[in-house]
C-alpha cells in the first residue's frame, strides 16, 4: 500500500513538475526580452554582467528553486496581496511584493554585497516582477475566489455534438492558454507583438514604485474578472478570444516595468 | 445525366462540409505570415501594423479561433476552396476561400474609406485564407471524396488525411519556431519570388488544385509515415516547403498592391 502511495505520489510529481510558477517558459522569455528591447545601453550591459547572460537567462529561477526541498517555500514569493482597497501594503515576508523590495534594495548597494547575492537578487526581482503581472497571482482581500486556483470549463467553441470541454483551471488558463496560441513564435518575435499592443501605454505604466503597479494592475485588470470568474465557470469560446487582450496588457506591464525598474537600478 | 447529378451532389456535400477543415495548423499559419512580412514593403508594413496593432504572425490564426463564434457564421465556410474535377473551382461560390479573397481584395482597394475596424478584419480573412489556400488538404476535390476517409499514421498515431496535410510543416521540421523556418527556407531571388506571384489567387487556386491533386497520390490510405521511402518522405516535406513559400510571398504581394496602390 506504501509503495502504491509513493508510486502515486512520484507520478503527480512527474506530471506537475513542469508548471510553471506563473507564464510558461515562452511567456516568461518573452516578457524579459520586452524588457530587454527598452533597456538603456548601460543597464544591459549591467545586467549582463551579473547574470552571465541575457534577461532571460533569469527568468526561470524561482521555479528551479521551488523544486529544491530547503527553498521550495520560495513559491508564495510569486503571489502578490492586495488589501481590501486594493493597495499592496502588507508586510509579510512571504508576499512577492515584500522579497521583491529586498531584492532591490541589494541591487540598489550592489556594492556592498557579493556576486551570487547580488546575481540572486537580480534573478529573483526578474522573476517575481513577471509573476506578479499574472492575474491568476494577484490575491485580492474582498475577492476569496482570488487566493484559489478553482476550475474553468472551456469550451472549444463547436457546435452540438462536436463541442468539446477542456477541464482547466485558473492558473493554467492565465499560465498558458493564450501563450500556447503563439506556442511557434519565437520570445523576439512574441516581444515585438506585445511591444506594439502596448506602446502608447508604457508611459503610464512605468510611473511609480512596484507598490504602485499590484495596485494598478489588481484594480484595472484583475478586478473586473472577479465579476463573471466562479468555480467551473463554462467559457465560451467567444469569451476565451475576448479575453487575450488581458494577457498581452499584463506581459506589456511586466516587460515595461521590469526595463524600468532595471533602467533605474542598474546605472 | 446521372452522373452529372451525382457531380452536382457531392459538389454541394464538400461545400457543405468545407467548413469542418481546419487548414495549417499554428505554425503553418504563423510560418506564412512571418515570411509574408518580411517581404512587404516598408509603407504597406507601417500599414498593416496600424490598423492590426499587431504582426501578421499574431493574426494568422484569428479566423480559426472565430470561426463558430456568433457573427463569423458564414466565414467558418471560407477556409478551403472547392475544385471540379477539371481542376478549376467554383468562382461564382462564395463559400469559397480564393473567391472571398478576390472578393476582400478589390474592397480593400479603397481601404482609406473603410473603417479601420473593417480593414483590421478584411486583413486577419486575408492572412488566414491566403495562407488555407495554399494548404494542401484544402483543395477540396468533388470528384475524389474518398480522400476524406483516408487515414494515415504518423509516430504511431491515427491522423485523417487532412490532419495529417494541416500538420505537415509541423511534422517536418520538429523543433522549429516560424522564425526558424522563414531563415531556413526563405531563400528564393526576387525573380524566383515574382514568378510565384504572378497571376490572381483565382489562378493560384488552380495550379494548387493541380500540383495537390499529384501530392495526395503520395499517400495510400493506412500508411505508416514510418515506412515511406526517403524520397517519398523528401516529397512530402518540399511540398510543405513549397506551398508554406507561396503563401508567404503570395500574401505579401497582395498586400504590397493594397497599400502601394
Amino acid at each position: 500500500m506504501k509503495s502504491i502511495l509513493r508510486y502515486i505520489a512520484v507520478v503527480a510529481l512527474l506530471v506537475t513538475g513542469g508548471e510553471a510558477l506563473a507564464w510558461n517558459r515562452l511567456g516568461q522569455n518573452t516578457i524579459a526580452t520586452l524588457a530587454e528591447r527598452h533597456l538603456t545601453a548601460e543597464a544591459k550591459a549591467e545586467a549582463h554582467r551579473i547574470l552571465g547572460g541575457n534577461l532571460a537567462s533569469g527568468t526561470w529561477y524561482l521555479n528551479d528553486l521551488r523544486k529544491e526541498e530547503t527553498t521550495k517555500g520560495c513559491w508564495s514569493w510569486s503571489f502578490v496581496a492586495v488589501d481590501e482597497q486594493l493597495k499592496s501594503t502588507t508586510t509579510s515576508p512571504k508576499d512577492g511584493i515584500v522579497r521583491l523590495e529586498e531584492c532591490i534594495e541589494t541591487l540598489r548597494h550592489r556594492a556592498d554585497h557579493n556576486a551570487a547575492e547580488v546575481n540572486v537578487a537580480l534573478r529573483t526581482t526578474i522573476s517575481i516582477l513577471c509573476m506578479m503581472h499574472n492575474v491568476s497571482h494577484v490575491r485580492l482581500a474582498n475577492e476569496p475566489l482570488s487566493k484559489k486556483n478553482f476550475a474553468l470549463n472551456i469550451s472549444n467553441g463547436k457546435p452540438g455534438k462536436k463541442e468539446a470541454i477542456s477541464k482547466s483551471n485558473w492558473r493554467k488558463f492565465w499560465e498558458s492558454s493564450y501563450i500556447a496560441r503563439h506556442s511557434c513564435f519565437s520570445p523576439e518575435m512574441y516581444a515585438e507583438d506585445v511591444d506594439l499592443y502596448c506602446s502608447e501605454m508604457f508611459a503610464e505604466w512605468s510611473k511609480g514604485s512596484p507598490r504602485d503597479w499590484v495596485a494598478e494592475f489588481a484594480s484595472t485588470e484583475c478586478k473586473p474578472l472577479y465579476k463573471w470568474a466562479k468555480d467551473g465557470y463554462y467559457m465560451t469560446r467567444e469569451h476565451h478570444n475576448r479575453y487575450e487582450a488581458v494577457n498581452d496588457r499584463s506581459m506589456g506591464r511586466a516587460g515595461i516595468r521590469l526595463a524600468t525598474l532595471l533602467n533605474e537600478l542598474l546605472k | 445525366m446521372k452522373r452529372s447529378i451525382l457531380t452536382i451532389v457531392v459538389a454541394i456535400f464538400a461545400m457543405a462540409t468545407a467548413h469542418q477543415a481546419m487548414a495549417w495548423n499554428n505554425i503553418g499559419h504563423a510560418s506564412i505570415a512571418y515570411i509574408a512580412e518580411q517581404h512587404l514593403t516598408p509603407e504597406a508594413k507601417q500599414k498593416c501594423r496600424k490598423y492590426l496593432r499587431h504582426t501578421l504572425p499574431y493574426h494568422a490564426s484569428w479566423m480559426d479561433y472565430w470561426r463558430n463564434c456568433e457573427g463569423f457564421e458564414e466565414s467558418n465556410y471560407w477556409h478551403s476552396v472547392p475544385v471540379a474535377a477539371n481542376n478549376k473551382h467554383y468562382k461564382s461560390e462564395s463559400r469559397n476561400a480564393a473567391y472571398q479573397v478576390t472578393r476582400i481584395c478589390k474592397k480593400m482597394r479603397k481601404y482609406e474609406k473603410l473603417k479601420d475596424s473593417i480593414v483590421c478584419d478584411n486583413l486577419k480573412y486575408l492572412i488566414h485564407m491566403v495562407g488555407d489556400m495554399h494548404c494542401p488538404s484544402h483543395s477540396k476535390y468533388v470528384d475524389e471524396p474518398a480522400l476524406k476517409q483516408g487515414r494515415f499514421i504518423f509516430e504511431g498515431k491515427k491522423f485523417k488525411f487532412h490532419t495529417f496535410w494541416d500538420s505537415s510543416i509541423g511534422f517536418c521540421h520538429k523543433g522549429m519556431n516560424c522564425a526558424d523556418l522563414q531563415r531556413t527556407y526563405d531563400t528564393l531571388s526576387a525573380e524566383e519570388i515574382a514568378k510565384i506571384c504572378e497571376g490572381t489567387p483565382s489562378d493560384w487556386a488552380y495550379t494548387n488544385a493541380v500540383e495537390m491533386r499529384e501530392a495526395h497520390q503520395l499517400i495510400n490510405p493506412d500508411t505508416d509515415y514510418d515506412e515511406l521511402s526517403d524520397e517519398q518522405k523528401a516529397r512530402i516535406k518540399a511540398i510543405t516547403e513549397k506551398q508554406m513559400l507561396r503563401g508567404g510571398y503570395r500574401l505579401a504581394h497582395i498586400l504590397n498592391e493594397i497599400f502601394n496602390h
